[in-house]
């Protein structure tokens, strides 16, 4: 074969794939929930098990109620992550206070972070969101993200405030603030 | 009284920093959980640290379990075909060298292999048995080939990359299967590993074996010939014991021994029929603790070549390399965005040569290496890193046998210290989420080869008797690169585009036998003496271009080139040849998809023509031969019986009955049924 036309070849086949695709983060609930759920596993106390996550919305915003409603429907009767059991019960952020028997919350893009984050943090449960605002305002102890890649940030006073402590190896690959 | 209180301030600052320090290390290392989670392969080598493969300070390529077993390949040369950017010669059945962005040579001296950490590159002649290396393929976790100058990261000897083949865990993973495979060649082989473990930790053993008919193709007057036929047979045992939360003492032993017809660039490039035992047992512990990650490693290499040769008269010679190496490293976290390493390195050395020489000397060499060395991971930005590595080694020998008076070399010349270093800045920014920048510098360092230092041996040679001498006063090989590597996701095609250029030089190039100082008078005869000699210089450019990805129908692709501009100067070019050993350019293609209980894979090959040398007549001086550029086409097609159990038909070089790739012998099509059963 002419080494010249698999050059050709591979020139225009990587030209074509860059100028026809832009990199564009696809919402994968049942991802999120996945990767959340195994970030959850690095805990040096990791829940295992039958799991409940709490997932926090708002009922006054739309964008909240939707997040819900995918991760709910993703979640379904129940997803596998490592060696958990993880079923979802859907937390109206206003009533964050009375919430028991939830090994941690996922915060819904745009509740209010601040109050959500104080309530978690009185009664020591842990907190994600897929927006990393929320960890980056130290009010989520870490965030997740997965399109296009995998990125984890812990928020290490937050995760302080909790009580959590993540696995040496965990910490070395995420970034910490 | 105020420096004592700064002082005093500034340790508990320090310490307090250091206190809720992290570690793990990669014998304390979830492999598997970690590559669940990010959904990439996960990397603890290059640092001594995890860390994901797309935030690795090297340009790394990891070939996954899954990649291997989709490749079809029975051995570990095989599976590394398909990476762009490595020359993967075969010289016979079962005998390879992989060159690493141009710089193909048999007897490959400038890539340090390693498996779990244990170096299993031969010392010898400096090269590596790929038929010695005591793994079951189907027992790799994932192999990391690192392309570029990587002795500070890794080790001496990494001047142009690392291989480092890692196995599963026996704490971590449960790895019981068996496979039997059987094929043209009237090649048979079969391996079976069984894990056992609980809370005490784990043991892991593998057994495996092969036996087949060397190429039945044309060969050079003074090749082997007829050929000893490739066999191979291998044990190994490793276990972790977890002594405490925080504490694993590892093991390991192994046994290989094979038989292959290798290329010898130090006989006129002949093939020569080789016999090798090899052996190791290894200690250590990993304790991860309030100073860090502490990594203990000690090892005892063994290995004997027994070779047979026509230009020695049928006279086998062998050599004997005993090497004990201790490591104690730590690594540990300070604050959110500094990670830190250091460690020491004593590797003491033995060497012997055994065979008929035309007048008996007994001529042992010995070597203490001392190596130290740092590194520092700084995190500066959540998008930008940059981590600095350092490494500095001593290469003290000495000749501790007995040599003719009025050798060229008298024992006190071989009383001779090298001193070099190595290093690596790696600065890696993401641009987006989307993309990723990687520029580096390395240095790397090549040691010359205990056979290079110390060979003395005078034997009537091809008809000539002669003199042949180490060179105790060799300088190491120096090879000095730049780097930048560009990584883009396309997730609306489920793809990912790589494209890395480099530039390197390499001074001070070695090779046996090269300077002729004249005739010595030794025992009342006239010798002609040759000694190995820095031979000059060379640089080389290129890249590779990578796109593979998988489409919402299942298909997985991957198409790469790859290019290599090799200059050698007047000298490296007549005794090395590294301009011409490498094609400038080779091409891959593969395809893959399943359809239900099946996967069917292809794998096509082009590779452009190389000039090696080799002596075309059997004479007494090589010359330059060039083999045209060829296409290779391979496949597989397998049946999954069960879950556990699976049928494969797979082959090699199927559009051709004989392909010659390269001025040794031409290689033959293979095709092979393997089982595959797990338990």
């Amino acid at each position: 074969m002419d080494l010249r036309i698999i050059r050709a070849v591979a020139t225009v086949a990587l030209g074509a794939a860059l100028a026809a695709a832009a990199p564009s983060a696809l919402a994968d609930p049942a991802k999120d929930l996945q990767v959340a759920a195994r970030a959850l596993g690095f805990l040096e106390t990791a829940p295992h098990g039958n799991v409940v996550l709490g997932i926090v919305f708002d009922p006054g915003k739309p964008a909240t109620v939707a997040e819900r409603d995918a991760l709910m429907a993703a979640i379904g009767a129940g997803i596998s992550a490592g060696d958990m059991q993880l079923t979802g019960a859907p937390i109206e952020a206003g009533k964050l206070g009375s919430v028991s028997g939830v090994a941690a919350l996922y915060v819904t893009a745009g509740v209010n972070y601040a109050e959500v984050g104080a309530t978690a943090s009185s009664k020591k449960i842990l907190t994600i969101s897929g927006d990393r605002a929320c960890a980056q305002a130290g009010q989520c102890v870490m965030s997740v993200v997965t399109a296009p890649a995998v990125e984890i940030t812990v928020n290490h006073n937050a995760a302080s405030a909790v009580g959590a402590t993540f696995k040496a190896a965990f910490r070395m690959m995420i970034h910490e603030i | 009284m105020t420096h004592l209180r700064f002082i005093g301030r500034a340790l508990r600052c320090v310490i307090l920093t250091l206190l809720p320090t992290l570690s793990a290390t990669a014998q304390n290392f979830d492999y598997g959980q970690a590559e669940a989670l990010f959904g990439e392969p996960v990397t603890t080598s290059a640092t001594g640290t995890p860390q994901r493969a797309s935030d690795v300070a090297a340009n790394m390529t990891i070939l996954t379990a899954e990649d291997i077993r989709r490749s079809g390949a029975r051995n570990i040369p095989d599976a590394l075909k398909m990476v762009p950017g490595l020359d993967v010669l075969q010289e016979g059945y079962n005998v390879y060298d992989i060159g690493i962005r141009g710089y193909q040579q048999p007897f490959q001296p400038r890539l340090l292999v390693l498996v779990d950490g244990r170096q299993v590159f031969l010392d010898d002649y400096s090269r590596t048995l790929w038929d010695n290396v005591p793994v079951n393929i189907a027992d790799i976790r994932q192999i990391e080939i690192v392309k570029g100058a990587s002795s500070a990261l890794f080790g001496s000897n990494a001047a142009g990359g690392v291989i480092n083949i890692v196995t599963y865990s026996p704490i971590y993973d449960d790895d019981n299967s068996v496979r039997a495979s059987a094929g043209t060649q009237q090649g048979i082989n079969g391996d079976l590993t069984t894990t056992d473990k609980g809370d005490w930790g784990g043991t892991k053993f593998t057994i495996g074996g092969l036996r087949a008919s060397e190429f039945d193709t044309w060969r050079y007057p003074l090749d082997s010939n007829p050929p000893y036929d490739p066999r191979h047979l291998y044990a190994t045992n490793s276990s972790a014991f977890k002594l405490a939360p925080n504490l694993i003492l590892n093991e390991e032993l192994t046994a290989a021994y094979s038989v292959g017809t290798t290329g010898d660039p130090t006989d006129f490039g002949i093939t020569g029929s080789q016999v090798t035992h090899t052996s190791s047992a290894r200690i250590g512990a990993d304790w991860a603790g309030p100073l860090g990650a502490v990594l203990f490693n000690a090892y005892y290499n063994h290995s004997f070549a027994d070779l047979n040769e026509a230009t020695d008269g049928g006279q086998p010679y062998g050599l004997l390399t005993n090497m004990a190496v201790f490591q104690l490293g730590d690594s540990f976290k300070v604050g959110s965005s500094n990670t830190l390493r250091f460690g020491v390195e004593y590797r003491d050395k033995a060497f012997q040569n055994f065979g008929v020489q035309a007048i008996p000397q007994v001529s042992k060499m010995a070597e203490k290496n001392y190596a130290a060395n740092g590194m520092w991971l700084w995190q500066t930005t959540e998008r930008l890193s940059t981590t600095v590595a350092l490494r500095a080694d001593q290469q003290a020998m000495r000749e501790t046998g007995t040599l003719l008076p009025n050798a060229y070399d008298t024992l006190s010349d071989f009383d001779h210290t090298n001193r070099a270093w190595s290093g690596n800045l790696t600065v890696l920014y993401k641009l987006t989420s989307a993309d990723s920048l990687r520029f580096g510098l390395g240095r790397g360092i090549q040691l010359p080869s205990i056979m290079n230092n110390g060979w003395n041996i005078i034997l009537d040679y091809a008809g000539t008797p002669s003199d042949f001498e180490g060179n105790p006063l060799l300088k190491p090989t120096v090879v000095n690169d730049a780097n930048i590597d560009w990584e883009h996701q396309l997730p609306s095609l489920g793809a990912v585009a790589r494209v890395s250029v480099y530039h390197e030089t390499n001074t001070n190039i070695m090779a046996p036998f090269a300077l002729n100082p004249g005739y010595r008078m030794i025992d009342g005869y006239n010798w002609p003496v040759f000694i190995a000699g820095n031979v000059g210089s060379s640089s080389g450019s290129g890249g590779e271009l990578q796109l593979s990805g998988r489409t919402a129908a299942g298909l997985r692709w991957d198409v790469s080139y790859s290019l290599a501009e090799v200059h050698d100067s007047a000298g490296t070019l007549a005794l090395v040849n590294y301009q011409g050993s490498t094609p400038k350019s080779e091409g891959r293609v593969s395809l893959g998809k399943s359809i239900g209980r099946w996967d069917l894979d292809l794998r096509v090959f082009a590779v452009g023509a190389r000039t090696m040398l080799r002596s075309p007549d059997g004479g007494a001086i090589e010359g330059p031969q060039t083999t045209p550029g060829y296409t290779s086409v391979n496949g597989q097609i397998l049946y999954h019986c069960t879950s556990k159990v699976s049928v494969a038909l797979a082959g090699s070089n199927l559009t051709d009955p004989e392909q010659r790739v390269s001025p040794y012998p031409a290689l033959q099509r293979q095709v092979y049924l393997t089982l595959n059963a797990g338990f």
